[in-house]
């Protein structure tokens, strides 16, 4: 046991120690202090932004008379995203990381590897877990009245809860890997076995919410225990989670906590047998990739010249797309949050009922408030896209090379955030097509739309690469560490959010007054915020880059 | 001609990493920059190519100042850093082409510099594979073209023979003579001692972040016991200190 706990803790230092500041110069007790101070306030503010929400949310389900509805939803959602990134985690630190070379010849036992590997792996997911779910589950225990038992279980779940999902996952995984070994380009095997299983878990999600009627949805709403039914056919632990906290004052609430223990608990034994057999399978080798074994035809090298704009935009987009952890991780999400939307947009058209398709169609948009939200919607997507905020750390060592070429280092960041705001192009103008079909908007007003999201996504993806540049993550061994361990990714969902609360406050007080004005406002506003951010770039280029040595 | 004029820097407070270094790299000439681990060479050799900001003094390349005269002065140089492992999704062709475009090199030069130095090299037929299937040694090797493919006057290397076989090593050595022989200005850090014997006009041997010696390396046995053997010598001067 003290063994696994030794090894657990030699993998979270090689991948999370690594957040430590990269200069040495930094060593001043003040500016730590300060830093953590910043990381405080940081999450006390998305605790808050959290906890308002939940509290929204958890108020109008109470008048509902279903407040459990919230817990369902919340560990459904909670359920999902350990599936997802499970499955993007695992490969990578499971597979790809470096230490397994050096781990592999000491003298550790298989299971010792495995449950240190999974360990580790639950780390990160318990940090989502709080993140996402602590302040919300006490917001509803508060507003719920629950007593001090409703906490101890609250606790319990949530370290019970996601072990299941991480579990299934990660043997999809490792099954999937066991036949790689036959796979020539490993890379590109990652990045489809990434979206596959990705696709696999968002069909079974889909069809699960086709099934459902709005109808049937409001009875489940009302009839609470159909939907926990439901959903339970694909995580058996479900409906004792959601039990265990609704019925926490009674004995099936202390049954159902036995109960995700024993589960829980057999489902690790089960995945230590198995992972046992299939892990060392698919790991031996599986780093080096692409090692090609016939010589190519030289016959078609090319020596065209390029501006060199260009260039560095093509050299950016090519790490991501060759790259599988940075593209499952940048952006697939880019891709993916759009396409969610247009199949439940698209499922939405197909529901049939011609009453509230009217309905969307009469709803009024086209005006301030409405341009207001949908900007707020765009915005909530461009702070999925990882681009911009890992676009130094992304080169790992290899920053440096920023500073040694002649280009100037402004340019440079400008150069880096193209690939982000391309990305951000895309998903707004997908977004920005479905409003105009869906609420028959004008052509002005969706042109109108688009600019000013792509403005504001301009403007975000400087700040976030000032972020990244505050505070790099450079010395890593894995992209693993750089996409999933970096805690600058709360800096960009702080900001988005607090562009959000702005435009809502901007919706609530314009609302009077016609949407081309509130437009042509926004758009000067975004263009000083660029300005601004861009001068702000160029004038402390120096200082912004001393971290990158 | 690369010239270094008093120039210090601290990652710590109160201790010195480079301690008011000054040096001057001629023109013509291979100068080979020695010391043991952690004595600052690195350091010494990030400020020079503006990866790292001196605390205090001047750098000037070809009389750019790096600081003030930056892009200039990187236009300079070629810089081999100490690791090789850099973009290793792009494939060898695109990478050698990137950098080519950085330095604005034409399609006719790259065409023939590359031809020319990968086959000299020995890595022509890998040029259409990713730089991830290639040794840390073919690494190394395309850093080095990179280097030469925009014809830099200075040039610039960590640690350049780490990794290369015995031919690309000679083949390494014999374009910095030819080089320096031009009238530009070689730039070296080594740990291997024959290296430097054999190929430096002339040293500079670095401890605890001072230049402690700084001549030939005639001048070096002279100053110094003159039968010992060079690491000897080396030994007992980085000891003292």
């Amino acid at each position: 046991m003290n063994r696994i706990l030794k090894l657990t803790k030699v993998f979270l230092k090689t991948s999370v120690s690594q957040y430590k500041a990269t200069s040495k110069t930094e060593n001043k007790a003040s500016r730590k202090a300060l830093k953590t101070f910043g990381m405080v306030i940081l999450v006390l503010y998305l605790a808050g932004v959290f906890g308002f929400l939940s509290y929204g949310m958890i108020s109008l389900l109470n008048d509902a008379g279903q407040p459990a509805f919230f817990i369902g939803i919340a560990l459904l959602g909670l359920a999902l995203l350990v599936l997802i990134q499970t499955v993007l985690s695992s490969i990578n630190l499971f597979y790809f990381s470096k230490d397994l070379e050096y781990i592999l010849p000491l003298p550790f036992k298989p299971y010792e590897i495995v449950i240190a590997k999974f360990n580790t792996l639950m780390v990160t997911e318990y940090v989502t877990v709080l993140l996402f779910l602590l302040v919300p589950f006490i917001m509803y225990g508060v507003l719920t009245g629950a007593s001090v038992l409703f906490y101890v279980n609250m606790v319990l779940v949530l370290l019970l809860f996601p072990i299941l999902p991480a579990l299934i996952a990660t043997i999809l995984v490792m099954l999937v890997m066991c036949i790689s070994g036959v796979i020539k380009n490993k890379d590109r095997f990652q990045t489809i076995v990434s979206v596959l299983l990705i696709g696999l878990v968002l069909f079974v999600q889909m069809g699960n919410m086709e099934e459902t009627t709005d109808d049937q949805m409001l009875t489940q709403l009302t009839q609470f225990n159909g939907l926990v039914s439901q959903i339970d056919d694909y995580f058996i632990t479900l409906a004792d989670s959601i039990n265990a906290l609704t019925n926490y004052n009674n004995v099936t609430g202390l049954i159902s906590i036995v109960k995700l223990l024993l589960i829980s608990g057999v489902a690790y034994a089960i995945f230590i047998f198995i992972a046992q057999k299939l892990y060392f399978k698919g790991a031996v080798g599986a780093r080096y990739s692409g090692k090609a074994k016939k010589k190519k035809d030289n016959g078609s090298l090319t020596y065209k010249k390029q501006n060199v704009e260009l260039t560095y935009v093509k050299k950016e987009f090519s790490a991501l797309f060759k790259n599988p952890i940075f593209f499952t991780q940048c952006i697939l999400p880019s891709i993916l949050m759009p396409v969610i939307f247009t199949i439940s947009a698209i499922a939405g058209f197909n529901s049939g009922n011609e009453a509230e398709m009217e309905g969307m169609e009469t709803l009024q948009i086209v005006n301030s408030v409405g341009l207001c939200i949908l900007i707020a919607i765009n915005i909530f997507m461009c702070s999925m896209d990882f681009i911009p905020v890992t676009a130094i750390s992304r080169d790992g060592q290899n920053a440096s090379f920023m500073k040694y070429i002649p280009i100037e280092l402004d340019k440079q960041c400008t150069y880096k955030i193209i690939p982000a705001v391309i990305m951000n192009v895309v998903s707004t103008i997908i977004l920005d097509i479905i409003v105009l079909i869906m609420f028959k908007a004008s052509l002005l007003f969706t042109i109108l739309l688009s600019f000013i999201s792509i403005l504001l996504s301009i403007f975000f993806s400087y700040v976030m690469i000032v972020v990244d540049l505050k505070n790099p993550k450079l010395k890593w061994d894995s992209e693993y560490t750089v996409v999933k361990q970096n805690v600058n990714m709360l800096w960009g969902i702080a900001l988005s959010v607090a562009m959000i609360i702005l435009l809502v406050i901007g919706a609530i007080t314009l609302s009077e007054i016609p949407y081309l004005f509130t437009a042509i406002g926004l758009i000067l506003i975004s263009i000083l915020c660029i300005y601004l951010i861009k001068k702000y770039i160029s004038k402390n280029q120096e200082k912004l880059f001393e971290k990158v040595q | 001609m690369i010239k270094i004029n008093n120039v210090s820097k601290s990652y710590v407070k109160g201790k010195k990493s480079v301690d008011d270094l000054s040096l001057e790299i001629r023109d013509g000439e291979i100068f080979g920059f020695l010391g043991p681990n952690g004595a600052g060479k690195t350091t010494t050799i990030k400020m020079i190519t503006g990866i790292l900001n001196s605390d205090g003094g001047d750098i000037t390349i070809d009389g750019k100042n790096i600081k003030t005269e930056a892009i200039e002065a990187k236009k300079q140089f070629g810089y081999v850093p100490d690791s090789p492992d850099m973009f290793l999704k792009l494939k060898g062709i695109e990478y050698l082409n990137f950098i080519a475009d950085v330095y604005n090199v034409s399609e006719e030069d790259r065409k023939s510099r590359i031809e020319y130095l990968a086959k000299e090299f020995e890595i022509y037929d890998n040029l259409q594979e990713t730089l991830q299937s290639y040794s840390h040694g073919m690494r190394q090797k395309m850093l080095v073209i990179s280097v030469l493919l925009h014809n830099p006057k200075n040039w610039i290397l960590d640690e350049p023979m780490t990794g290369l076989d015995p031919r690309a090593s000679f083949k390494l050595k014999e374009l910095m003579r030819k080089h320096a022989n031009e009238g530009n200005s070689v730039f070296f850090s080594t740990h291997v001692l024959e290296v430097a014997e054999k190929i430096c006009d002339r040293v500079g041997i670095i401890n605890k972040g001072k230049l402690i010696f700084v001549g030939t390396m005639k001048e070096l046995r002279e100053k110094f016991a003159d039968d010992a053997s060079l690491e000897q010598l080396f030994l007992e001067i980085t000891e003292d200190e």
